[in-house]
């Protein structure tokens, strides 16, 4: 049994003000009369026509107390936790650290559900269900059933997520579906510790088991070769614990590391030369109650190669930058020849210094270097023969970050360039003299076109160490890698982008789920499950890793939750509310004057 | 109190030409002109007897001799005096009224009381105070002896409470099929105020009750809520005391219990052949003579 508002309860004080009154009342006025006798004996004559009559005085105050008892109760709105229908509402925790086992292999999760299970038994008694998961995302899994075959139904195809806790998003539902049924019971199925809850049950289900996590993955260059890096945490209790490092699937080095409780421990290995080495793996097998963290992998992916055609009469500039960067094969082309040329290859980056086909290539990315005429959306305007220092752009954009990546522009100059007004969906990335001297473009089916709007050897930027690292982000564009990150936490997005030349590109998830990509440049991929993805394109393969959130690895604490079983109206309007318990207090005053006066004037007339 | 109070000239040249009224024949004593239960000498036939020796002679019918060859008496009815007694309920519910209760009882003893002395009759005037019975004077039988009587009873007084059955049952001389007895209450008793009357019928005595109520007990002008207190009740916390919210129901339940008070009276007293009446105080004592005691046949 609870109440909607139990601020309405300081009503029932209205119960020893009563009997105040009726204590203070004025009593009844002495008379003497020459003979009570026929007085006494008409009581036996007002019996007759009010059986009730000597009991009057105490109905009328037994009327009171009803109507400010009732009035209390009923602005307190009492919800009958037994007897009615109730609406069990059940928020079930479906984070990664819900996947901790206890000794009997059950994890936590599986106990929650069976738990639910024994509560949706009690909906043969005319009871419903509803089920709120609350995983990455929070949602409905069952939605108000008295069908305890529909209920087992849902909850049988549950799956313990690998993310974090949406549990305010639940509690966020939870109020919503409270609100539209304000004497609904809400449970809450969780390992988290809640120091504070009100308007709701919470069943804990941790049973403070002890796990060892792997966070914090890094895998960085260092003077005597590549350092592998991560932090390895032992939560409740002290413990040895054996770190293993996995090389190309082979178990290559272990080492014992002694872990306080809650402590956590760095663990490095160093390896002299990763090339030739395609994963790594550091692990741990301690027998904890969580295995979701005992793992993590490092793909070391070699660059995908670009073809380029380099269309250029006087190449030697970019013939060294593209030999220096050392990515693929680099056809030079006379420009005279490039029509030809052109014709029977397929390049993933197309160079044109100082020339402009007929026709684009339908597919690779194309840049034009100084180009004799300018392709669609962009008007000669003159030539300016100002020099001016290289600028990037104001405004940043993605293109600005993945040609300029690593590039410092210091004191590159430009002694004349070509002035362009250029449309709307030419993107400029860098200026001179506030002229735009470096745009891209994208088109509808994602080929990308750089055009750069000066001589190189009207600039000392084939001088600089930047041009070497502008060619290498010219083939990063061309073909850039499959995946932004390696390491990814589960709910977490990552870039995926589909090379223009390839048919498509596959994520395969630890559990086997497909995921394919076809016609997108770049793409969003949530990884959803923890562990190692593979991506494949076309017959290229590597992979990345997803972990679970690192605070699933130990016991969270919130702080407090609450449930309003407030109508919605009162919650949203507390002043509307303290207005309406005046109303209500003055209503039960007027009451309790109507009643005595009522059956006053019943016994006067 | 003077005496003319209780019974002026007025009053006393209506009642020259009335007499109480006695049904039964009495057994009475010597001397007064109510006919008894006995022959005597009086000048009324009464009846025949045969004659036996040692019989006056001077009474025997020859009319009836000489036709029946027989000798027969003439018998003639005894005329004697009867001895009345009222008993006067003094209770402090009787000082009540406007005029007072009490003050009405008295006149009306003392209208019962020249009624009897005029028919040659005594009468004796009785207090009855708590469970006793106080003479107030002696037996009266002559007209100066009633008006320093009704001296005497001009000055009893009321107050306290009284059990009628009790005080009526310790009278000193309650007699014995001997005049008429009148009891004068307000009948608002919880005493057995029946079984007085059943006692002095038990004792062959004629019963007259007369019951005195003031306008305000006949139909009370009070409302709201109050504590009734009765004038015989001494604590706030006696029984008698009722707190109550006066209002139309009550007021006519207190109608309907009156009707049935007044009912059960006649009730019973028509039962036992006792006259009844009950007065108004502020009925002139004139219309309680010919209104209510002659339609009663106490008086003739």
């Amino acid at each position: 049994m609870s109440f909607q508002t139990p601020s309405a309860l300081w009503l029932l004080l209205g119960v020893p003000i009563l009997i105040v009154i009726w204590l203070i009342r004025p009593q009844h006025e002495n008379r003497r009369v020459s003979s009570s006798y026929i007085w006494r004996l008409s009581d036996r004559f007002m019996k007759r026509r009010l059986p009730l009559s000597n009991l009057t005085r105490w109905l009328v105050f037994l009327l009171q107390f009803l109507l400010v008892s009732g009035c209390a109760i009923l602005a307190a709105g009492l919800i009958m936790g037994h007897g009615g229908k109730v609406d069990y509402l059940v928020i079930l925790d479906s984070s990664a650290s819900m996947r901790t086992k206890n000794e009997d292999g059950e994890t936590r999760f599986d106990r929650a559900v069976k738990l639910i299970k024994d509560l949706a038994k009690e909906t043969s008694d005319g009871h419903s269900l509803s089920v709120i998961t609350a995983g990455e995302k929070a949602g409905y899994t069952v939605s108000g059933s008295s069908s305890r075959t529909e209920i087992n139904d849902a909850l049988g195809g549950l799956v313990c997520g690998w993310g974090g806790s949406a549990l305010p998003e639940a509690m966020t539902l939870a109020q919503l579906f409270v609100y539209e049924h304000p004497s609904a019971e809400v449970v809450l199925y969780t390992d988290q510790t809640v120091n504070e809850y009100d308007g709701l049950s919470v069943v804990d289900l941790s049973a403070e088991e002890w796990n060892a996590a792997l966070t914090d993955l890094s895998v960085s260059s260092s003077g005597a070769g590549f350092e592998i890096s991560a932090r390895l945490t032992s939560w409740g209790r002290d413990e040895r614990i054996s770190v293993g490092l996995t090389v190309n699937d082979k178990l290559i080095y272990a080492e014992n590391h002694d872990c306080l409780s809650g402590t956590a421990e760095n663990i490095s290995f160093t390896i002299g030369d990763i090339s030739g080495i395609s994963k790594i793996e550091i692990s741990i097998d301690p027998g904890d109650a969580l295995d979701a963290d005992n793992r993590l992998v490092y793909y070391n992916d070699t660059e995908q190669t670009c073809d380029t055609a380099l269309i250029s009469d006087t190449p030697i500039y970019l013939s060294s930058a593209f030999s220096a960067v050392n990515r693929g094969e680099v056809s030079v082309i006379p420009s005279n020849a490039a029509p030809i040329a052109l014709q029977t290859g397929v390049f993933d980056l197309y160079v044109f210094d100082g020339c402009a086909p007929e026709s684009f290539p339908v597919l690779g990315t194309i840049v034009l270097i100084n180009p004799p005429s300018l392709p669609d959306g962009l008007s000669s305007a003159g030539e300016s023969d100002q020099p001016g220092q290289l600028m990037a752009s104001a405004a940043g954009s993605g293109y600005q970050t993945k040609l300029l990546s690593d590039l410092t522009l210091d004191r590159v100059s430009i002694a004349k360039h070509q002035r362009v007004n250029a449309s709307d969906d030419w993107t400029t990335v860098c200026s001179v003299s506030e002229d735009p001297v470096l745009l891209v473009r994208s088109n509808g089916i994602g080929q990308t076109t750089v055009v750069l709007l000066f001589d190189l050897h009207d600039s000392n930027l084939p001088m600089k160490a930047d041009f070497v690292g502008f060619v290498r982000n010219l083939l990063n564009l061309a073909v850039p890698p499959l995946a932004d990150k390696k390491i990814v936490t589960v709910g977490d997005k990552l870039t995926v982008t589909v090379p223009q030349t390839a048919n498509h590109l596959s994520v395969i998830s630890p559990e086997g789920e497909t995921t394919v990509f076809d016609y997108e440049s770049e793409a969003e991929y949530k990884a959803l499950s923890a562990g190692p993805h593979r991506l494949i394109c076309d017959d290229y393969e590597t992979g990345f890793f997803a972990v679970i959130p690192e605070s699933e690895g130990h016991r969270q604490t919130t702080e407090s939750l609450s449930i309003s079983h407030e109508t919605a109206e009162t919650g949203a309007e507390p002043v509307e509310a303290v207005s309406g318990l005046w109303k209500i207090i003055a209503a039960v005053l007027l009451l309790i004057l109507l009643a005595e006066w009522g059956i006053y004037i019943y016994e006067q007339y | 109190m003077d005496k003319r109070n209780l019974l002026d000239d007025e009053m006393i040249a209506l009642l020259e030409s009335r007499d109480l009224n006695i049904r039964s024949l009495m057994d009475g004593m010597f001397g007064g002109k109510r006919r008894s239960a006995y022959y005597g000498t009086s000048m009324e036939f009464a009846d025949f007897r045969e004659y036996a020796p040692g019989d006056d002679i001077r009474r025997i019918d020859w009319n009836l001799y000489g036709r029946l060859d027989k000798l027969y008496l003439k018998l003639f009815t005894d005329e004697r005096r009867q001895h009345h007694r009222i008993y006067i309920d003094c209770s402090a519910s009787m000082a009540w009224g406007k005029p007072e209760k009490h003050l009405t009882a008295l006149r009306l003893a003392a209208l019962i009381g020249y009624l009897a002395v005029s028919g040659m009759d005594k009468v004796s005037w009785y207090a009855l105070e708590g469970n006793g019975c106080l003479s107030v004077t002696d037996a009266v039988s002559s007209r100066d002896a009633l008006f320093t009587g009704l001296e005497r009873l001009g000055e009893v007084q009321c107050g306290g409470e009284t059990d009628i059955e009790a005080s009526v049952a310790s009278s000193p001389l309650p007699g014995y099929h001997d005049g008429i007895s009148f009891i004068i209450s307000d009948l608002l008793t919880d005493s057995d105020w029946k079984s007085a009357v059943d006692w002095l019928l038990y004792k062959k005595q004629e019963v007259c009750v007369i019951q005195v109520l003031s306008r305000d007990e006949m139909a009370p002008a009070l409302s709201g809520k109050l504590h009734l207190m009765d004038s015989e009740a001494e604590t706030e916390d006696d029984s008698r005391n009722r707190r109550m919210n006066i209002g139309r129901q009550r007021m006519l339940a207190y109608a309907a219990a009156y009707e049935w008070l007044e009912n059960d009276i006649k009730s019973f007293c028509n039962k036992r052949q006792v006259r009844f009446f009950s007065v108004p105080t502020d009925e002139k004592l004139s219309r309680m003579l010919f209104d209510k005691a002659i339609r009663s046949e106490m008086i003739q």
